[in-house]
């Protein structure tokens, strides 16, 4: 299929879909969303010797060019960061006085509709002393500081986090083991997780055409520190992290049924799988955040280091400013991505574009968005964000410039 | 003369009352408390502040507490501690602590739905402790710490 046909066939399909059933359904989603919060918020859920907590997310995420913005929750194509549901739930239990389980599952829904489940990390630890935990199992990637708890919305301001910095990896756990340190040090208190293993991120590549993407990681180590001071008014973050990296794309592709020794006439679609990076990459970020009487500032400067054609090295920042008002917070936020970011021939008005067009190459990723909270109650956080999303190619007549609109329902229980 | 007649019993109710609105708010403090049958005696305010960001405690006597957290309105007592003993609103706390929750670091504190819930909790585990108004009850109580506000 031609792009031309898609671009028509898509325009098709967002004209019937008709204002009203978006809307409706948005609305819909995010009263659910308050409502089961609100309900559950109270009603702390412990079984014998078993915690269990959960989250979840509710409602819309929409953009003015939606063909492939996956990044921004449209419909998407690349590294989806969140999805507008999602639920999770996380359990936690003592063994005995040093040693415990905990684990966490979440089920959100894909680009095709669909709602899957998926087991985000779950780990044996032990207390060895007060000041330190040793930890086996799936553990969580804390490859940059403020993202380590990306799917759960509400402990964050935005709708998603930005996605100029943080799609620069987007592996969320590995299967290994860490040791976390956690005390007083001086005039605030040093956290320090060190941590190894492997990883695997698999994440939808072009929703036109259907193509998979995997990102796989091996022989990594990282080390993260948070350090907070003046009552926790501050918190500085810093990570380092290094890993093999492999990057593959399964691509459906349409073969003579004459080929596979199928009768004359029949084609089948089957998923070729192509490598389109392997290569050694290390990853670094620093983060300040600043909390106090109501005026709050978040930000994080992340690069990876990368030789890779499609991955190639990267870098991003971000801040916001916010203002809690009572149950109101406004917030602004000014995101950056510098260099050649994910896929270089990635752009949204060509979703079906061959992997390794070097023709087009995205340059840079500005984005500018205003966003205002509200908390009905302290378990559920709607949030509203209208964000300015400009893509600048080395092309110049390819810039791509959109509007992402949300409005999501965070909840905890 | 009649309006100065009135003039001394009404600036004398003025002050009287401000004097008093003002002796609420000297007087007023939480209260971190504990069941009759805990170990501990007292609690510093950094002890406290650590137990309910969810850090592990690693003195004597402080191993292994376990944090009340109060989901009644009652008295505002809840709003009232976490500003108190952290500066935050009850919506940054919780945000925290579901940081803590939903990255595996730590816990948030169990919750109990009223007072008289919280009492009953302290008195059935030594290890745990909670937080009242300095104007509720505490006489079954241990009373570990108490924080102007």
């Amino acid at each position: 299929m031609t792009h031309s046909k898609q671009c028509r066939n898509f325009k098709r399909n967002r004209v019937t879909k008709g204002f009203f059933t978006q809307y409706f359904f948005t609305l819909i989603l995010v009263t659910q969303g308050f409502l089961f919060g609100a309900s559950l918020s109270h009603a702390e859920t412990g079984l014998d010797g078993i915690l269990l907590r959960g989250f979840g997310s509710a409602g819309a995420i929409s953009t003015t060019e939606p063909i492939g913005l996956g990044d921004y929750g449209g419909r998407g194509t690349q590294l989806n960061l969140t999805t507008p549901l999602r639920l999770g739930l996380n359990a936690s239990s003592k063994i005995n006085e040093k040693l415990g389980v905990r684990g966490q599952f979440s089920a959100s829904s894909s680009n095709s509709g669909q709602f899957t489940p998926q087991f985000d990390w779950g780990f044996v630890g032990w207390d060895a002393f007060s000041w330190l935990q040793i930890r086996g199992g799936r553990i969580i990637a804390p490859i940059w500081v403020n993202s380590q708890q990306i799917d759960v919305g509400y402990s964050y301001i935005w709708y998603r986090p930005p996605v100029e910095v943080y799609s620069l990896n987007t592996i969320r756990s590995l299967n290994g083991a860490s040791a976390l340190f956690q005390g007083n040090l001086g005039p605030g208190f040093l956290t320090m997780d060190l941590y190894g293993g492997e990883g695997t991120h698999s994440f939808s590549q072009n929703a036109a055409n259907g193509s998979q993407t995997t990102v796989k990681t091996r022989d990594g180590w990282g080390v993260a520190t948070s350090y907070s001071m003046l009552d926790e008014s501050l918190v500085l973050g810093a990570t380092y992290s290094q890993a093999h990296v492999e990057a593959f794309v399964d691509i459906p592709t349409e073969i003579a049924g004459a080929a596979l020794g199928q009768e004359a006439g029949v084609s089948l679609v089957v998923p070729v799988r192509k490598r389109v990076d392997t290569t050694f990459g290390s990853f670094y970020s620093f983060s300040l955040n600043y909390e106090q009487e109501g005026f709050l500032f978040f930000s994080e400067y992340a690069r990876r280091q990368l030789n890779g054609l499609n991955y190639p090295d990267s870098q991003g920042v971000y801040a916001t400013l916010g203002y809690r008002i009572e149950e109101f917070t406004p917030h602004v936020t000014m995101a950056q991505n510098f260099g050649i970011t994910g896929n270089a021939n990635y752009h949204p008005k060509f979703p079906s574009a061959a992997v390794f067009d070097p023709a087009i190459q995205l340059n840079k990723i500005q984005s500018i968005g205003l966003g205002l909270n509200f908390m009905p109650v302290d378990s559920v956080v709607i949030k509203g964000a209208a964000s300015k999303v400009q893509m600048a190619y080395t092309d110049t007549t390819q810039n791509f410039n959109f509007w992402v609109f949300s409005l999501v329902s965070d909840f905890v229980f | 003369m009649k309006n100065l007649n009135l003039f001394w019993p009404r600036a004398s109710f003025v002050v009287f009352s401000t004097a008093l609105f003002f002796c609420k708010f000297a007087f007023a403090e939480i209260k971190i408390v504990a069941g009759k049958k805990s170990a501990l005696d007292t609690m510093t305010l950094e002890s406290a502040k650590d137990l309910y960001l969810g850090r592990k405690l690693g003195g004597d006597g402080l191993r292994g507490l376990k944090p009340l957290d109060r989901l009644d309105s009652a008295n505002n007592t809840r709003s009232r501690f976490y500003k108190t003993l952290m500066g935050w609103s009850v919506a940054r706390t919780k945000a925290h602590w579901s940081q803590l929750v939903f990255t595996g670091k730590g816990d948030a504190p169990q919750s109990v739905a009223s007072l008289q819930e919280l009492v009953k909790r302290l008195q059935d585990d030594e290890m745990a402790i909670g937080f009242i108004a300095g104007e509720e009850d505490s006489a079954d109580l241990k009373v570990l710490l108490k924080i102007n506000e």
